[in-house]
Parts: structure tokens; sequence; C-alpha cells
């Protein structure tokens, strides 16, 4: 470790630019949980994400030179990220779709052996939901919970207005309730 | 009776401190309510839970392959664009003109043709 201040993401994104692959490397070390999460939140497949999230990243170091400045880098890095996770669905309809069941156990220390039963239960009925929703509700669904993003962010990275955002998050929100409650009754 | 965007607005946080502060004392003497905050909760906690964790070396690897990756300069691709129009428009102007010349002689003689008193009649 250098004595110096760490490098702005300006300053790595001016190097990235110049093609610095050390610059690049700190650029994905400092995203890519951020990224698998968003690529998880809208694929809900754990097995797919590693393959899009390098392609996603690769794209950020071939096509820096699209990023014009104007809006902020993560805000184009989603939405690189999301557009990526859209084609690879597309590529993916030809192909029958991962069970659910078969995906990883989730690995966020909740779900144990001290965890009730119907708890689990509950929990698995909501992914469920999830992976049930149209890709557009969860790609909304997915950015508002990555990062808490402003209802204007999301309209930024999904190039959409923001009433589309406020509406596709109230009926995703309000067709998960639906499906819940049906399970439940 | 709170509806479901107001309980939304509460658990993202967007709600007034007071409205907020409210709902939360209702929610105290309310077991509907509450059950329904908690719902909103667990939607909120499982839409990214499960996500995988990059696998360790995971930055490090790519920045290999950029290291062999073509990286495109988008401003180097349209000033490459800008000249390629430049020239095809040039090359067509100068076509044009070209094929103008050649066919001003024939333009000319059915001029004459059409003024002879004899292709009138």
């Amino acid at each position: 470790m250098g004595m110096g201040s760490e490098p702005s993401e300006g300053d790595l994104i001016a190097r990235v630019r110049k093609g610095d692959t050390e610059a690049f490397r700190q650029i994905v070390e400092k995203y890519e949980r951020r990224v698998f999460a968003l690529l998880y939140g809208v694929l809900r497949d754990a097995h797919e994400v590693e393959d899009v999230a390098q392609e996603v990243f690769m794209k950020v170091f071939t096509r820096i030179s699209a990023f014009d400045g104007k809006s902020k880098f993560y805000t184009w890095l989603y939405r690189v990220a999301v557009n990526a996770a859209k084609d690879h669905r597309k590529k993916l309809r030809r192909r029958p779709a991962v069970a659910l069941e078969e995906s990883e156990p989730p690995p966020d220390g909740l779900s144990g052996p001290r965890e009730s039963a119907q708890t689990a239960e509950i929990r698995r009925l909501v992914r469920a939901a999830i992976a049930e929703l149209p890709e557009h509700y969860r790609s909304v669904l997915a950015l508002r919970e990555l990062q808490g993003l402003h209802y204007q962010e999301i309209a930024d990275v999904l190039r959409v207005s923001l009433g589309t955002v406020e509406s596709r998050l109230h009926r995703a929100r309000a067709l998960l309730k639906r499906r819940l409650q049906s399970h439940v009754q | 009776m709170y509806s479901d965007d107001q309980i939304w607005r509460y658990v993202d946080g967007l709600m007034e401190a007071g409205d907020a502060q409210r709902l939360e004392q209702q929610a105290e003497a309310d077991e509907e309510l509450q059950a329904r905050i908690e719902q909103c909760r667990l939607i909120r906690s499982e839409v990214l839970a499960g996500a995988p964790e990059p696998p360790p070396g995971f930055a490090a690897e790519l920045a290999r392959r950029a290291a062999a990756a073509p990286v495109l300069d988008l401003e180097e691709a349209r000033r490459f664009l800008k000249r390629v129009l430049v020239a095809a428009a040039v090359l067509a102007a100068v076509g044009l003109a070209l094929l103008a010349m050649e066919a001003l002689p024939e333009i000319l003689r059915a001029e004459e043709a059409i003024a002879d008193p004899l292709f009138r009649r």
C-alpha cells in the first residue's frame, strides 16, 4: 500500500480510458459486490451471475469512452449491468428455466437451524414470487434495494421516466403481495 | 387505515418524520399493521438476498483479460467515420460532375433535335 491517499473514482476512470488495467482492477473491486447483487436481483439465478458480471466489466473496460461523465459512473455501470442481464435472459429463453429449488441456498446467515420452518417457508415463497415477476419489475426492485437508489436515479439507469419507475415499483410490490397472500391462504 | 403505498413509503424511509412516528405508534397497538410492515420489510430483504459473492481474485483475473482486450475508442471511431463520410461525399460530388459532363453533349443534341421543325412534325 502506498502512503498517498487513494485515487478518486474520477482519476481511476481517466486512467481506465487510457487502458490502465490496474485502475480497472480497482474499479472492479469497488463495484463487484454491487454488480453481482444487482445481476442476481434481475436474473434470480446464482449460477449465471458470474459469467454476466465478467461480460459487464469487460464492456466497461472496452467501452469506457461511451461514458460521457455527465451522469454518475455507477448510473452508467448499472445500466450496462441491467442491459447485459436482459440480453442474457433473452438468450436463455430458448433454454428451460432453472428450477428455484436448484438454486444455491442463501448465504445470508438468516436461514439456519435456528430459523423456524415457517419463516424459512415464507422466505422461500417471497423468493419464488420475486422470481416469477416480469423482468422489468425485478430490475426496478433490485435497483431500489441495491443502494436504496432514489427513484430519479433508477429512472436514469433504466432510461425511463420517474412516473414509470413509480408505477413499476407500485405494481411489482402489489403483485408480490397478491402472490404471497394467495400462497398463505 | 394506512394504504400499501404509505407503508412502503415508511419502509423505504421516504415518509416524513412526524408521519413515520404516528405510524409506528399505531403499529404498536395494531397487529395487522405490524404484520403488513413486516411483510414489506421481508420483501425488501429478499430482493437481493442469496446473491453470490464474487470469487476471490475476480478483479485481478478481469484485469489480466482486459490487458489483451481491444479497447473501443468512441472518439477515434467518430473521427474515422467523419473522415469516411466526407470522402464519400466528395467522391459522390465528383462522380456526379463527371456524369453531368459526359451527358452534356447528349442533352444539347436532344435540345437541338427538339427545336428542329422536322422533329415537331
